[in-house]
């Protein structure tokens, strides 16, 4: 194999752990930032529209369209990526089985949380995503960023774990 | 499974990125096989054992 394609090669699979990091840190700062809002309460910060899309781009295509690519990217896979995605896939075929049985559970603990206080917003937030979609396109929208988001989560859970 | 990955990796003093290289992996796949973490696919072992020109069961032990 020669020296030019064997370079090719471990860029793509180096590259496939560093776009899986960089979805991980857009989505941490995208639900981080939903966090602040629903806390504070401040909806703008006072970007100009160009920013604001700029970085609301950004993030959407690294917290989208960037776990699209490295779910269906085998190419970019090396062998311990590939034994990583698989894991990940297992834990997901759980979690689609149960998942829907723990937010129906999720949904009855509403009333622990008194009106107008911030957890309660918090719940709600949660709840919403999941019970209030209205259309059927909304709720496919949402399954999906949730899988996308549950995908990057899982996969960087188990490598991190598997450092330890 | 226990391997000897690292002592053979020591022995030709390679680093892991340098093994890494050699098998078209990771340096991460590497260290995730030496660690016990990941047991490689059947044809990656077949690739260490063509490297180290060893059989596979001198290279992995799964007692």
């Amino acid at each position: 194999m020669s020296d030019q394609k064997q370079t090719g090669d471990r860029l793509r699979y180096r590259m496939y752990f560093w776009l899986m990091d960089l979805s991980l840190i857009a989505l941490l700062i995208s639900v981080g930032e939903e966090l602040f809002r629903l806390a504070t309460g401040i909806k703008y910060y006072g970007l100009t529209g160009t920013a604001e899309l700029v970085i609301g781009l950004t993030l959407m295509n690294l917290r989208v369209f960037v776990p699209l690519l490295l779910v269906v990217a085998k190419f970019m896979r090396d062998d311990y990526a590939e034994s990583l995605w698989k894991r990940t896939a297992t834990v997901l075929a759980y979690a689609g089985a149960i998942g829907p049985v723990l937010f129906y559970f999720y949904a009855l603990t509403g009333s622990l949380f008194p009106e107008g206080t911030m957890l309660r917003s918090i719940w709600y937030a949660v709840y919403s995503a999941f019970y209030d979609g209205g259309s059927g396109t909304d709720i496919l929208d949402i399954t999906w960023m949730i899988f996308l988001a549950l995908f990057v989560c899982t996969f960087q859970f188990l490598r991190w774990r598997d450092t330890r | 499974m226990k391997n000897r990955l690292k002592v053979l990796r020591a022995e030709n003093d390679w680093s892991q990125a340098e093994l890494a290289a050699r098998l078209d992996v990771s340096r991460q796949a590497v260290n995730a096989i030496e660690t016990g973490k990941h047991d490689p696919s059947l044809p990656l072992a077949f690739k260490l054992a063509r490297l180290f020109d060893m059989p596979i069961e001198e290279i992995f032990d799964d007692s």
